[in-house]
């Protein structure tokens, strides 16, 4: 499914000054945000639960992911696969459905690699904006879901 | 004699007393006198007795003296004697038994002496019966028998015991007579001298106490002058005075009955232009009223175009809404379009075609959206304007209001104005009535001011009539002084 070296289809959306790419295979659908309800205990990126198409989702806000403080204007949430879990992804906007050239795409210097974010895979530009890379599996660690209610009978039913 | 007597009461019991002395020492002696004249007409009376004792013992012996001659000789006209004493001695007896009336031994005497003298005169008649009837000689006989001296003895006796009686009472009356005689001449002597001596006593403490008393009442009038004296002088001065001022209040008055003639010719020029006043007024505030008028039509077109403009904006609001369902469309449209785009991908090849027809719907979904934006952001100036012409609108129209409310205080003022300019025209035609009646009521003032000056002169010459007669009066009493002080004197 990821193919490291060929042209990939990828969502464009963009958080704080951040324009992402996440792969067009990993997203199953993009909508308005619905109403989340908080958990106690929850990572700092997790802003909670919502209920989409009669399931129960963890909803996680990508400018927190990528270091942001307060939370910014979600104008849409990206409902993405990770691995078998579901997740939803609260992002600015939705800039759109690129094709885009992997290769071309700069590997990040070390320095900075180390600075960055962990689930930024690769970083970037398009159009002289940075452009990051994001690997929706690498969002939400297996631990962190396990914790979250609900995320019980998601991971029961991803391990079985 | 007590100071609280007047004059009047004290000269009233000056001559009292001595009147009250003199009367008593006139009764006295009026009943002295009277004692004394009654005594001496006991002492006639008892005279008068004795005279009657004795005729009556005369008249006895001339009837003895007949009967002895008529017996002797015989002859008739020797019983002369003896008729005119028998006529006496029974006169005589009755004459006694009146005067003796009073006296009771008297009268007892003179009871036993009648018997004797009857027995007596009947001896007599028997003896010249005798003799001229019988002779010589039985009367003789009768004579020498008879009894006749022993009676007469008796009869004499009688007649000395009363005598004796009589002088003995003679005596004592005369003694009686005597001293009341002295005792009417010593009450007079002294009665009259103690008169004397009051009437004097009473004279000086009199005439001590009016000359003290009118002294000082002089002394009173002397002051009483000096001060009257003095008033009429400073009353003269005040009558000067007082002519002068009237004088000068003349002249003063006459000035203001001229300045209240200006006065009233100057409010008479006030009415006039009072009453202009009051018709340029009336004219302003005709305008004003045209004014306020043409600013209420203002004011009626300001409430309508306030009220287009808020319509426009309501209408505006109604696009907005209308947009934001052409935008919610177009937002609608995006996300289908992603979605099937991303769809078309996950369909691999042959939902490449689909894919490119997504991305077509897509931009025209944004190009929709970008369209909504500008149609709202011209809505949005559309609508700022309207605001602002709304807001500007109704400030005009506050100002035209303001300008009402300033055309209507002036139309205020300007009635106010003929108000006031009336009642000032009314004040004017008072002050000019007043000042008139003013004018007349000075002039009567200046002719009483005039009769006033007149009787302050008549004032002035009484007032010096008044002082002349005050020092008259001042001498006159410094003389009554010098008369009282010479009068005291001496006493």
């Amino acid at each position: 499914m990821w193919d490291p070296t060929g042209r990939r289809t990828v969502l464009l959306v963009r958080a704080r000054s951040w324009v992402c790419a996440l792969p067009a295979s990993s997203v199953i659908e993009t909508m308005r945000p619905l109403s989340i309800d908080p958990v106690a205990n929850a990572p700092r990126f997790v802003v909670g639960l919502s209920v989409i198409r009669g399931e129960v989702v963890p909803v996680v806000s990508l400018s927190s992911v990528l270091g942001g403080g307060a939370r910014e204007e979600a104008r849409r949430l990206v409902l993405v696969r990770a691995g078998e879990r579901r997740m939803g992804l609260l992002v600015e906007d939705v800039v759109g459905v690129e094709e885009l050239d992997l290769a071309r795409l700069e590997a990040l210097p070390p320095l900075l690699g180390e600075a960055l974010p962990a689930e930024v895979e690769r970083l970037g530009s398009l159009d002289g904006q940075a452009l990051a890379v994001l690997d929706a599996a690498r969002l939400l660690p297996q631990a962190t879901f396990a914790s979250l209610p609900g995320g019980d009978s998601l991971a029961a039913a991803a391990s079985k | 004699m007590g100071k609280s007597w007047t004059v009047g009461q004290q000269i009233a019991a000056g001559f009292l007393l001595p009147l009250l002395i003199l009367i008593a020492l006139g009764t006295f002696s009026y009943r002295s006198t009277q004692r004394l004249l009654a005594t001496s007409e006991s002492v006639t009376h008892a005279h008068e007795e004795l005279t009657g004792l004795s005729s009556f013992l005369a008249s006895l012996d001339e009837t003895e003296t007949g009967k002895r001659g008529y017996v002797i000789t015989g002859r008739e006209d020797f019983l002369q004697p003896y008729h005119t004493g028998k006529r006496g001695v029974t006169a005589e007896l009755r004459q006694l038994e009146e005067l003796f009336g009073a006296d009771a031994d008297q009268k007892e005497r003179i009871v036993q002496l009648r018997p004797l003298v009857e027995e007596r005169l009947r001896e007599i008649d028997e003896t010249i019966e005798a003799r001229r009837i019988r002779g010589f000689d039985a009367a003789l006989k009768l004579v020498v028998e008879g009894n006749g001296p022993k009676v007469m003895e008796q009869i004499r006796r009688i007649v000395t015991d009363m005598k004796t009686h009589e002088q003995k009472l003679l005596t004592e009356r005369n003694s009686e007579a005597k001293q009341a005689a002295m005792w009417l001449s010593q009450i007079l002597l002294f009665g009259t001298l103690v008169a004397v001596v009051i009437v004097a006593g009473v004279g000086m403490l009199v005439t001590r106490g009016l000359g003290a008393r009118i002294g000082a009442a002089v002394q009173h009038i002397r002051s009483a002058a000096a001060e009257l004296e003095a008033a009429a002088t400073q009353q003269v001065k005040g009558a000067k005075g007082q002519v002068s001022a009237a004088t000068e209040v003349s002249t003063t008055v006459r000035e203001l009955v001229t300045t209240s003639r200006q006065i009233s010719d100057s409010a008479q020029r006030v009415t006039q232009v009072a009453s202009e006043t009051a018709l340029a007024a009336r004219g302003g505030n005709q305008t004003v009223e045209g004014a306020q008028e043409a600013i209420e039509v203002v004011r009626r077109q300001v409430d309508q175009i306030v009220a287009h403009m808020l319509d426009l904006g309501r209408k505006s609001q109604e696009i907005g809404g209308i947009l934001d369902i052409v935008s919610e469309l177009s937002e609608q449209t995006n996300i289908l379009a992603i979605n099937a785009t991303i769809e078309a991908v996950a369909a691999g090849e042959t939902g490449r075609r689909f894919g490119v027809v997504a991305g077509e719907i897509r931009k025209l979904a944004d190009r929709v959206g970008g369209s909504a934006k500008e149609i709202r952001r011209l809505i949005e100036e559309i609508r700022a304007a309207a605001n602002t012409t709304v807001m500007a609108t109704e400030d005009g129209a506050k100002a035209v209001e303001a300008g009402t409310r300033r055309f209507g205080d002036v139309a205020q003022s300007f009635r106010r104005i003929v108000e006031y300019v009336g009642s000032t025209a009314e004040a004017s035609r008072e002050i000019e009535l007043s000042t008139k009646q003013q004018t007349s009521a000075m002039e009567q003032v200046a002719s009483a001011i005039a009769d006033v000056a007149q009787t302050a002169r008549e004032s002035e010459s009484g007032s010096s009539q008044t002082l002349n007669t005050a020092s008259q009066l001042s001498g006159l009493s410094g003389d009554l002084v010098r008369l009282i002080r010479r009068e005291e004197l001496p006493a």
